[in-house]
């Protein structure tokens, strides 16, 4: 059987004739959704991969992502949105995969009323965090801060992984979870303060 | 501004979305609190470590299976 050439190889009269991407990806043209994918795999494997922390399960989820993205193909919109669309179908595959991995309590939900005393000051100093200058120190706090990262809700773990892992704009994070932009904002300040008061506790000295 | 009131902006601090006496308030303080500057300087420190987290290649064993992967994908359900 003969295959079509992607879209990119085409002579432009060739590509007007033959429609936009999402035309063809409406008509599940194989080579077009062939051609989408290979222009995205980078980037959601990414995703996957700074939400689990783990490069099977990110493969995995990719190819969750490439079968529910096959199925449910007529319902793109425009050629614009497909990297969002695309965005927002791995992040759920790697949110459910997240989610049936945590079945014991988390163990990072600090109170962060606790942390301060009435007249709004720290209750007590908190630890004092070395200066990771030293290269091994370094990779040995930030293995550790992806350890503990796990431990973090879903919800802030998912914004924290995109924005600080991934380094996605604010509002690509938007686009991908439906959050509002207030919501995305607290939700990483709030997931930097728990990691950052749990890994000082670990690796600071007392004040 | 209380050690409170930093900590709910060191975000926005960073991100430069203070307004000017906020920040100069929050600047103040930090000058006088030994532990807002703990947490100025080790919040930082987060935020570049955690971008050291990325892995940023494809492994090449998914990039030579990415086309089967795609096939897959197209196959009809069972």
């Amino acid at each position: 059987m003969a295959t079509a050439l992607p879209q990119r190889y085409l002579h432009p009269v060739a590509q007007l004739l033959s429609g936009s991407l999402v035309e063809r990806l409406r008509r599940r043209d194989r080579a077009a959704f062939t051609e989408l994918c290979h222009s995205h795999r980078d980037r959601l494997y990414a995703i996957a991969l700074s939400v689990l922390r783990d490069r099977e399960e990110a493969r995995d989820a990719l190819q969750d992502t490439l079968t529910s993205a096959w199925r449910s193909i007529d319902q793109l919109q425009d050629d614009t949105a497909l990297g969002a669309w695309l965005g927002r179908i791995v992040l759920n595959h790697a949110r459910m995969r997240l989610r049936s991995r945590r079945r014991k309590p988390m163990e990072l939900v600090d109170d962060f009323e606790t942390w301060f005393s009435a007249d709004g000051h720290r209750a007590s100093d908190p630890p004092v965090w070395p200066r990771a200058d030293d290269a091994i120190d370094r990779a040995r706090f930030a293995n550790r801060l992806g350890e503990l990262a796990a431990g973090l809700p879903e919800e802030l773990h998912v914004v924290w992984a995109l924005a600080d892992v991934q380094h996605l704009s604010m509002q690509e994070i938007v686009d991908l979870t439906g959050l509002h932009l207030a919501n995305v904002k607290t939700r990483l300040h709030r997931a930097r303060l728990l990691l950052r008061e749990r890994l000082g506790a670990e690796i600071g000295r007392p004040a | 501004m209380t050690c409170k009131e930093l900590t709910e902006r060191v975000m926005a601090f960073r991100d430069r979305e203070l307004p000017l006496s906020t920040r100069l308030s929050l600047q103040f303080h930090a000058a006088m609190c030994p532990c807002c500057r703990n947490l100025l300087t080790s919040y930082d420190t987060l935020v570049e470590m955690s971008a050291e987290l990325a892995d940023v290649q494809v492994p090449d064993e998914l990039a030579r299976e990415f086309d089967d992967m795609i096939l897959t994908a197209m196959r009809p359900p069972t």
